[in-house]
């Protein structure tokens, strides 16, 4: 009797699930769809098996579908944007969940916002950046030139914050240095190879000239994190040359 | 690069799967997952979004088309082979 009404209750939560393919296809298939599940069902019921296991599998299966069926006909640049925008809220999930069992650490909805905001504009521009050319190099420097800047500017951000010094806004002229020159090199392969070598050397530079005043035990994690930035850059720079070299790289026309 | 024509691509595991299925007969949705799942020793396990998705796409290519007849929609393959290449061991439809 249980079964019964799970099943039933699956069954009209399934058709409401065929409502979010389009229109065409659901005319098409829909009846089947809708068949094919009640079948699955039957099959379990008759094998007096539970429903929810079978219900759960197929509404993730199907929803994938649902996904993959709506974006059949999406332009390239409406399927990209989507596919950065599932995968930023994904990511976004580790400070979201992360929030809920560390103390103290309160961000307002805004500030949830402006992380997703910095997620998918960094998702973005490397989509965007790495489809150009189909060199592995070319796409693992664009990676790691990206995730190194954005962790650069995060914790930087995060420590101007904690320790009010000003003077660590210099860090953002690194930043800097990687947008000019991005900019000035027109994204060639050969020209971002200087431009992370010159992000790198800017870094060391500033890990040498800035006096941070910290304790000793703080100064030698500020020398692994700048060592580790630099590391970074240097290894990005080196997969640009490396694009740059084996002339992979193709710029659209 | 132009896109290659759907019929004249590579066929997906699915679809070769579904392929497969109907070769024996037509059948519909349930007893299509049935014999994927019979003819894979139980390894292959569609879903229905899986089954229809390569259904839609397979009968835009004109691999499958509906069976007439009966109360139950039932599908069957427009009538062709399988064919390996040598080479690099893809599997494509060759009409009859």
């Amino acid at each position: 009797m249980a079964t019964n009404i799970a099943g039933r209750r699956y069954r009209a939560w399934y058709a409401m699930l065929l409502r979010l393919y389009p229109r065409p296809f659901r005319e098409r298939f829909g009846e089947g769809m809708a068949q094919t599940f009640h079948d699955l069902c039957q099959e379990r019921k008759g094998a007096k098996r539970g429903l929810f296991g079978l219900a759960l599998w197929i509404f993730c299966e199907t929803l994938v579908g649902i996904v993959k069926e709506n974006t059949t006909h999406m332009p390239q640049l409406g399927k990209t944007m989507l596919r950065v925008a599932l995968g930023a809220l994904a990511v976004l999930m580790v400070p979201l969940v992360a929030s809920q069992f560390v103390e103290d650490w309160n961000w307002p909805v805004g500030a949830f916002v402006r992380v997703y905001v910095l997620f998918f504009g960094t998702g973005m521009v490397f989509a965007l950046v790495a489809r150009r050319t189909d060199a592995w190099s070319y796409k693992a420097g664009v990676g790691v030139a990206l995730v190194s800047g954005f962790a650069l500017g995060w914790s930087n951000m995060v420590h101007v914050a904690d320790s009010g010094n000003p003077a660590n806004l210099m860090y953002y002229s690194v930043l800097g240095v990687g947008a000019v020159g991005a900019c000035l090199a027109r994204l060639k392969a050969r020209g971002l190879a200087l431009t992370l070598f010159a992000m790198a050397a800017t870094l060391a530079l500033i890990a040498v000239a800035l006096p941070s005043g910290a304790p000793p035990y703080l100064a030698r994690n500020m020398a692994i994190g700048h060592g580790v930035y630099t590391a970074l850059f240097t290894a990005s720079g080196l997969l640009f040359r490396h694009a740059s070299l084996s002339g992979l790289t193709q710029t659209p026309e | 690069m132009a896109k290659r024509n759907t019929a004249q691509a590579p066929l997906t595991p699915a679809v070769l799967h579904v392929l497969l299925a109907l070769s024996t007969g037509e059948r519909h949705g349930y007893g299509i997952m049935k014999q994927v799942e019979a003819d894979s020793q139980g390894k292959v396990k569609m879903g229905p979004g899986t089954l229809y998705g390569s259904i839609a796409r397979m009968t835009e290519a004109g691999l499958v088309r509906k069976a007439t007849g009966g109360p139950i929609r039932r599908w069957t393959t427009s009538g062709g082979s399988i064919t390996r290449s040598q080479s690099r061991g893809e599997r494509r439809w060759k009409r009859s």
